[in-house]
């Protein structure tokens, strides 16, 4: 609560400190009215006119529709006018507050799009793109941009590889995988191109309300002139500005609470002994030579007390013949300290974690200068439980700041200046830091592998606020009774202290962004020319320090006088540790000019703009990393008739530093042309198909990337590098060492041949709308194929001596991506209710039509005719149910053969009677899903408005590592209520159970028959989730909040990862929008919020 | 002024255009340096040189043959198998395979990396006549020190794979690289080729001080000697193979017996000795007894040979002596033998390689006679105390490489860190209600290794021997038996027997005096890294039977719950127990090509993968 106070305070301390800024005096008049404009859909209309009939005196609407005016009197007539809209008349009346709402014009004619370099009228538009507002990813509440945009519209989505706060941005993608090379999207912030080492750096750490919208452009008409960066779709982004009118000051925020989305389910120890006990009886009964393992073997009176949560059976206590009556009743009823029961997953995280927001902007402006100055606060803790222990914390935690301030300045009538300032302040916290805090792989590594180790009962924890790291007693002794028969290869795995003792890492980040815009005017030389420049550069900082305290430990025993006392030993304290991992910083110049004109002929209207663009991004603090460079010119040519017949050329031309000079400049044109039949004159009006347009477009991108994106400056010849392993010479008796002499290695071969991967893209669309634009429907179909893709060829024999990532890089490969988009939209309005269903389907499937790979003697042995990301396996068939399947099985190689009843299955594929890697096939699909579904609804009711979005996808893939499916590894690791549930016996066979797990193991490796790579453990990633739902309710214009000047008041809830249907792998504990790969995931979360938001 | 001003901005925007050397040109700032830059100074053509060194040198020792953890005596039926995520245990448990094991691209090899050091050899070969600041002698030299590198590996990959594609030049990325396998004969003819080029070109005598360490004539004598052997000895001195290859038998056999092999090897291996004689290396035999009688100084005699770096028996080793706690694959050259409580990098790793009761039962008493050691089906386990004794009555060799649980360290007495109390893990398989003849644990077996750190003291390091002078009297024992010259047969063995401290052999059959020279350089090179392929070589009728192959057995102590279970005190009985069986078939008499080269069409598998 303490937090929150504080949180509260600074906001308001902000906001005063703001209206002290812009000093503008609040404007008085008698005959004032003030007003607010909205849409059908209940959305402010920023910008629209009004004006006062037969008067001059006219005005703009605010960024929240707001508007004041000075009347005449009641007699006077408001004219609200806006692009895309039906003029509106109302008469002032008696009122001092006039609410209007605006009708959608019904051909939208004049609704804009931002698009690369420009704003176009939408109509106009003949590429594929689509758009967010600014206000629908302030809806979602998570901290990254990107993982807001899932969902939110059709061709983008992503994976997401974490839950932690601060590192859980997902990889988003737009239309799908179509190289095996890179395929992150470029993003471009207010006309800026961020670099692609930081794609999403500056996009994820913004704050949701200084958004004014987001454009995704998808097709090669639309991203034509990003050439080079161009290929794997941009997401242009454009900030909030000011608007001429008295200043508006927004505040808002909400409160949230997150928990994980789905925790793999634990055993109880009982359930865990049985299942072990029964993996050590199929090891010893099934193959000879494993006697032995009954020394590992739980008793019956052992699974009794793992049943009971006692450590000794009653008929023990009665022996103790030194105990009183009273300390045996006592110990009958005493909770197991050596026999207990813990979901070390859930301990470690079922933690219910708070969340905050805050914002607080101020916009407006004067004829001279307009201004959007916003503040943000945001912090999200983690769902690990943050059990705090001599000053170690397990914890995870996120803060940022966000500053933003965007001026607009008329210098003078033809010049305009626009400064943008933005700053992002974090601090990312977190156990398991003891190594590289960015690596987060170890990190995860180091928080989940204990949970996987550990079992129900290894070691208690913190008792008595002790930490314990093992019993005092030795093993097999009464003071530690399950020390032997736990046999564990690793130790006392204790879950919570060794998150304890992992050290916690701190990165302090913070990214300034800083640019200038200069925009003339200059009819005075030819009417409708512009020229403009940019000018932005991007700094940013990290720093990283851990902290390891010193953390007594103890071990416990129950007294063997009275086994009712522990007695703890240990407890030693020493120094703790603090390391600064020192710090890591990159900037980013960018600059571009360019000059654009537009102008009509009658019918006959025509743009063209011609710019020039540089960038340079920059590591100072990586020896390693020099500087990288791009540069590039962009042309774009525009006509259309009418608005009836539209034709668009674009282009790119970019250089690298990739290539060499002579090919170092690529040519990217794009072609496309758009026909709105609606707006012929021989199209009857009709109430049914109100709008129709018709658009193709055909281009060229490209891409200077190879697949890992590590190499750099292609071109050159063969590198060496200095300071490598060496040797040692000279002679000595080992008293001492030799000479050590530093060695020099060959690195990676160049080809001064290599030049751009290209992508041809082609894209036609379809836009509709019926019923007086009630419904409409946007669909898409797109083929792109690439050639020229840049890969180190497979092919090459290993006598070449250079290993397949340093070889020289070549135009070889070859792709195709193919799919489509449909968005469905009905709107309407029953009454006063306002209400809207959208669906959209996308479908994207890549094929490897080339890769340089060496060809293996099965066709389903290679990647070359699949998916990008397909993956192979053995193909199985089942369990060995009978004897009569077990003996007739062909000769696996990867086993020696060995497998026993209830094992998997394996398909001999080629028919040779041997199971070996000709065996192993495509199986299922990528982890990235071909068809991503998203269900929008929602309606509006006076001051009520709700909407829902449901996400789901299919034809994915997700691969169970071993971690997941392997139990008791090392002897004494953890098993799963999945395997429990699911495992084959004999007799659940005989019954007709459903079986999904193989009979149980003990101590099983990678290399045993059922764990080997195979469909058995691939698990579809299909999906349907309430992914987020928004209610709210804006108060009605009263007199409390108009004397409080209040002018607009909501309070809302929203909810985020709200329900998950049951899929194939809610039972595994994994949400199935987490990316595959690894056994170490920290859990996605969900979020309950609430807020408040409001106007002066 | 309107004019100007739309001058400059197009000036401006064209301006951003003409910075290409700004924006797009590498700048001059990275670490990286071209060709010219290494062969223009002696400085760095010498690294070049160096790096040649270690990494061709490393070829088959840990961290040096692809795979991640383990030594190749843990799948030689020496030392145990390793943990389950070991590629050893990989290995051990299913064969070796084509897609190889945690990291090596095929079978238990790096192929990639033989020829991505052959490279590196031929470019220094190739280009060190530019350097400028460079003695013509010393450019010669560094020529031959290259050629023989090459051979190293051609050599190891020899006895690998058999038939190799012969590459006598570093590639250009547009030559024709599309090289079959060559015949099992060109291919040794090859290796031959390169070692008498490299021994014609290096210098006389030894080098100087600050420069030993380097290859010299003697060294590479060894290697064609070594070469030579492998030719001889019967997996491919054969008239048919092990398995049929069709028309392909050339590779992997030479298609007929002929015993003037063995005296070619013969003839290299004396040649050797020659030249160890004349430039002071000799075998470490102190003891002063006479030819044909028991070293008194048996234990430091072979000891020293083994682990003091620059010792006299040495013609060749791996100087590779920083043992830092750095990157590790460099570093699992001392990780997997050094298992003392003095090296402190992840030493947990290592606890399941300790030696196996097959390879126990090789090694002599002092006294020469055989050791009885308890044996699966024993009526009941034997009280420690037998334990003890017969340890203390085990040959000098097996106290020098060996500890035990129970027994004090002979080769580093006292040394904190080498002893029982202070090894601070489990020397041995103990529990303590461990109950006869159930084993409990594995993979400890009844000894730790300390090869190659007698007398180390606190020294983490050490210089792996590549080519120790024992081996030429074993080679001549061995070639000598087979040749039919039993008098010099049994003269060459007893050279290294009697140096061990034990009385000299006088069997004289000459089937029985084969094993007994198998046995010596069991023995003697025990976790040396030659027994993987001398077994395979001299295709052992039992290698699939308890060598390699087949039943591995560990001992199983049991000690006093509570108490240190390497002290003599705790420990109770101890007793014989079938641990794991190993994987074994024919195929793996030669390992396999990476399937990915397979693949690439070029060269042809050997047969059975």
């Amino acid at each position: 609560m303490k937090r929150n106070y504080f949180q509260f305070s600074l906001t308001k301390l902000l906001a005063v400190v703001l209206m002290m800024l812009v000093n503008t005096a609040f404007a008085s008049a008698a005959n004032r009215v003030k007003g607010n404009v909205k849409d059908s859909k209940g959305e402010a209309v920023i910008g629209a006119t009004i004006a006062v009939k037969g008067s001059p005196s006219a005005i703009i609407s605010d960024a929240d529709g707001n508007f004041e005016i000075t009347v005449a009197g009641p007699s006077s007539v408001l004219v609200v006018t806006f692009l895309g809209y039906e003029p509106n008349e109302e008469k002032v009346g008696n009122r001092s507050y006039i609410p209007i709402l605006l009708a959608e014009n019904s051909r939208a004619m004049n609704e804009v799009v931002v698009t690369a370099y420009a704003t176009q009228k939408k109509v106009n538009v003949t590429g594929s793109i689509s758009q967010v507002k600014g206000r629908d990813i302030a809806a979602i509440p998570v901290s990254n941009i990107a993982n807001a945009l899932i969902g939110n519209t059709p061709g983008v989505s992503g994976l997401q590889t974490s839950g932690e706060p601060g590192r859980n941005a997902a990889d988003i993608y737009i239309r799908g995988i179509s190289t095996y090379g890179s395929s992150t999207p470029l993003v471009v912030i207010d006309g800026v191109e961020q670099a692609s080492e930081q794609a999403f750096k500056e996009l994820n750490s913004m704050d949701a309300n200084e958004l004014d919208g987001i454009s995704i452009l998808k097709d090669a008409a639309s991203t034509a002139v990003y050439g080079i960066r161009g290929a794997n779709g941009v997401i242009i982004v454009t900030t909030r500005r000011g608007l001429t009118g008295k200043p508006v000051i927004s505040f808002s925020t909400n409160f949230g609470l997150t928990k994980a989305t789905n925790l793999q389910k634990g055993l109880t120890s009982y359930e865990y002994a049985v299942l072990r006990n029964e993996g050590i009886s199929n090891e010893m009964n099934s193959f000879a030579g494993n006697d032995g393992l009954a020394a590992y073997l739980f008793n019956d009176d052992d699974l009794w007390k793992f049943k009971n949560n006692r450590d000794f059976t009653p008929t023990e206590v009665s022996a103790m013949t030194n105990l009183s009556d009273a300390q045996k009743t006592s110990l009958n009823n005493s909770p197991a300290l050596y026999y207990g029961s813990k979901d070390l997953y859930a301990e470690q995280f079922n933690k219910t974690a708070p969340q905050s927001q805050s914002n607080i902007n101020i916009s407006g402006g004067t004829d001279k200068v307009k201004y959007f100055v916003s503040l943000g606060y945001f912090s999200q803790e983690g769902i690990t439980n943050a059990t705090e222990y001599h000053g170690s914390n397990t914890g995870s935690s996120f803060k940022r700041y966000n500053f933003r301030s965007n001026f607009d300045i008329d210098v003078v009538k033809n010049l305009k200046v626009s400064i943008n300032m933005a700053g992002q302040f974090g601090t990312t916290k977190g156990p398991g830091t003891s190594a590289d805090p960015y690596d987060l792989n170890s990190r995860y590594k180091v928080i989940m592998q204990y949970i996987y180790d550990g079992n129900p009962f290894l070691c208690p924890g913190i008792i008595d606020g002790n930490l314990i790291n093992n019993y005092a007693g030795v093993a097999g002794s009464a003071q530690n009774p399950l020390g032997v028969k736990t046999g564990s290869s690793i130790g006392s795995q204790n879950a919570v202290y060794n998150l304890l003792i992992s050290g916690t890492g701190y990165i302090y980040n913070s990214l300034l962004d800083n640019s200038v815009k200069v925009d003339h005017t200059m009819d005075y030389l030819i009417k409708g020319l512009r020229s403009h420049a940019t000018i932005s550069y991007q700094d940013n900082y990290n720093r990283f320090v851990t902290v390891s305290p010193y953390l007594p430990s103890y071990t416990v025993q129950r007294s063997t006088a009275n086994p009712n006392n522990l007695e703890f030993f240990g407890g030693t304290v020493g120094a703790g540790s603090f390391n600064s991992w020192g710090y890591s910083n990159w900037n980013k110049l960018y600059v571009d000019a360019g000059l654009d004109w537009s102008g009509a002929f009658g019918n006959h209207n025509i743009s063209a703009l011609l710019l020039g663009k540089g960038s340079k991004y920059t590591m100072p603090s990586d020896n390693n990393n020099t500087p990288s460079g791009m540069m590039g010119l962009v042309a774009r040519a525009t006509y259309n008739y009418s608005n009836r017949y539209m034709a668009e050329f674009n282009m790119g031309y970019n250089g690298t530093e990739q290539f060499a000079q002579g090919n170092r400049f690529g040519l990217f044109p794009a072609y496309s042309v758009g026909w709105v039949p609606t707006l012929e004159p021989f199209f009857p009006e009709n109430d049914y198909l109100s709008f129709m347009k018709i658009r193709a477009s055909y281009g060229t991108v490209g891409n200077d990337l190879l697949a890992s994106g590590s190499r750099r400056y292609l071109y050159l010849p063969n590198t060496y590098n200095l300071n490598q392993t060496g040797y040692y010479l000279g002679n000595t008796d080992g008293s001492t060492k030799s000479t050590y002499y530093s060695g020099a290695t060959e690195g990676t071969l160049g080809n001064k041949l290599v030049t751009w991967e290209r992508a041809n893209k082609y894209d036609v669309g379809l836009e509709m709308r019926f019923f007086r634009d009630k419904l409409s429907l946007v669909a898409d179909y797109f083929s792109e194929s690439r050639n020229n893709i840049l890969t180190t060829l497979g092919t090459i024999p290993a006598i070449y001596g250079v290993s397949s990532g340093s070889v020289p890089p070549a135009n070889v490969g070859e792709t195709t991506n193919k799919g489509y988009e449909i968005s469905l939209n009905w709107t309407d309005k029953i009454g006063q209710v306002g209400y809207f269903v959208e669906g959209d389907v996308s479908f994207a499937r890549n094929k490897i039509i080339y890769k340089a790979e060496s060809l293996g003697k099965y066709y389903w042995m290679n990647s070359t005719g699949f998916s990008i990301g397909q993956k192979f396996g053995l193909v199985s068939d089942g369990l060995f149910n009978t004897p009569e399947e077990l003996s007739n099985r062909p000769y696996n190689e990867y086993t020696s053969n060995k497998a026993t009843l209830g094992d998997v299955r394996y398909k001999d594929l080629n028919g040779d009677g041997k199971i070996n890697s000709q065996d192993v096939a495509p199986i299922g699909y990528a982890n990235y899903p071909e068809y991503h579904f998203n269900l929008k609804t929602g309606l509006n009711y006076k001051g009520f408005d709700l909407k829902l979005l449901f996400i789901g996808t299919a034809n994915g893939s997700y691969y169970l590592n071993s971690g997941y499916t392997i139990p008791f590894f090392k002897k004494a690791g953890n098993a799963w209520n999945w395997m429990y549930e699911g495992r084959w016996t004999a007799e659940k066979y005989a019954a007709g159970d459903k079986i999904t797990y193989p009979r149980a193991t003990f101590d099983a490796t990678t290399t045993d028959n059922n764990f080997l790579t195979s469909d058995f453990w691939l698990r579809s990633s299909n999906f349907f989730k309430l992914k987020n739902v928004e209610i709210g309710y804006s108060f009605p214009q009263s007199g409390i909040l108009r004397k409080a000047n209040i002018s607009s008041l909501r309070i809302y809830a929203n909810m985020n990862n709200v329900y998950t249907f049951s899929n194939a792998l809610s039972s595994i504990g994994i949400d199935p929008e987490t990316t595959d790969g690894s056994t170490y995931i920290y859990p996605l979360t969900s979020i309950v919020n609430t807020g408040i938001s409001l106007k002066f | 002024m309107k004019k100007i001003f739309v001058l400059l901005l197009m000036i401006g925007s064209l301006g951003i255009y003409s910075c290409e050397d700004y924006f797009l040109q590498k700048p001059d700032t990275s670490g990286t340096v071209n060709l010219e830059a290494i062969y223009g100074s002696s400085k760095n053509a010498t690294a070049a040189l160096m790096n040649c060194y270690h990494y061709s040198l490393l070829h088959g020792w840990p961290g040096g043959w692809g795979v991640g953890h383990g030594a190749l005596a843990s799948i030689s039926g020496e030392r145990s198998r390793g943990y389950s995520w070991h590629g050893t245990y990989q290995i051990v448990s299913s064969g070796l395979s084509v897609n190889g094991s945690e990291g090596s691209d095929g079978g238990a090899d790096s192929y990639a990396s033989s020829w991505a050091n052959i490279r590196n050899c031929f470019v220094t070969k190739e280009n060190i006549d530019k350097v400028p600041d460079m003695t013509d002698a010393m450019k010669g030299y560094i020529k031959a020190e290259c050629t023989g590198l090459i051979a190293y590996r051609y050599m190891g990959m020899f006895y690998r794979y058999g038939g190799l594609p012969i590459v006598t030049k570093s590639f250009d990325a547009t030559d024709e690289m599309t090289i079959q396998r060559s015949s099992l004969q060109a291919t040794l003819d090859y290796v031959l080729s390169l070692c008498d080029e490299a021994i014609a070109g290096l210098p006389e005598g030894d080098w100087s001080e600050d420069q030993t360490g380097r290859l010299t004539k003697g060294a590479v004598m060894a290697m064609k000697a070594k070469v030579l052997m492998f030719a001889a000895r019967p997996l491919f001195n054969a008239s048919t193979p092990y398995l049929d290859n069709g028309v392909n038998n050339n590779l992997i056999c030479f298609g007929s017996e002929n015993s003037q092999r063995w005296q070619d090897a013969i003839t290299a291996n004396e040649a050797v000795l020659t030249w160890a004689a004349a430039n002071g290396y000799a075998l470490n035999n102190t003891g002063g007894a006479g030819e044909g009688q028991p070293n008194p100084n048996a234990l430091a005699d072979y000891g020293n040979a083994t682990s003091t770096p620059g010792n006299r028996e040495v013609l060749l080793a791996l100087k590779w002596d920083d043992a830092g706690q750095g990157g590790w694959s460099d570093y699992a050259i001392f990780y997997f033998n050094n298992t003392s409580n003095l090296w402190t990098n992840s030493r947990y790793d290592t606890d399941q390689v300790g030696l196996l009761s097959n390879f126990l039962e090789n090694y002599y008493r002092k006294d020469g006679t055989d050791q009885s050691w308890p044996k699966i089906g024993d009526a009941e386990p034997r009280p420690i105390s037998d334990w003890i004794e017969r340890i203390e009555n085990m040959e000098p060799r097996f106290r020098a490489d060996n500890l035990t649980p129970g027994v004090q360290t002979v080769s580093n007495p006292g040394i904190k860190g080498w002893t029982i109390e202070t090894w601070n893990r489990t020397l041995g398989n103990s529990g303590n209600n461990d109950i006869y003849p159930s084993i409990y644990g594995d993979g400890r077996g009844c000894a730790s290794t300390t090869k190659f750190y007698f007398n180390a003291g606190t020294r983490t390091w050490f210089e792996a021997p590549l080519f120790r002078l024992a081996e030429t009297y074993l080679n001549l024992a061995e070639a000598y038996n087979e040749a039919g010259n039993t008098t010099l047969a049994l003269r060459n063995l007893n050279i290294v027997h009697n140096r061990a401290g034990l009385p000299a052999v006088v069997i004289t059959e000459k089937s029985a005096l084969r094993s007994i020279i198998q046995r010596e350089k069991a023995v003697e090179y025990y976790n040396e890294n030659h027994r993987y392929f001398d077994v395979k070589h001299w295709k052992l009728d039992n290698i699939g039977n308890g060598i390699i192959g087949g039943q591995m057995r560990e001992m199983q102590f049991r000690a006093t719950t509570g108490l240190d279970a390497n002290l003599p005190t705790s420990l109770i009985e101890y007793w014989d127990g079938n641990v794991y069986v190993t994987y074994w078939n024919p195929k793996m008499f030669l390992e396999p090509f990476p399937q990915s080269e397979i693949n690439k069409g070029t060269v042809i598998q050997n047969p059975g993968y």
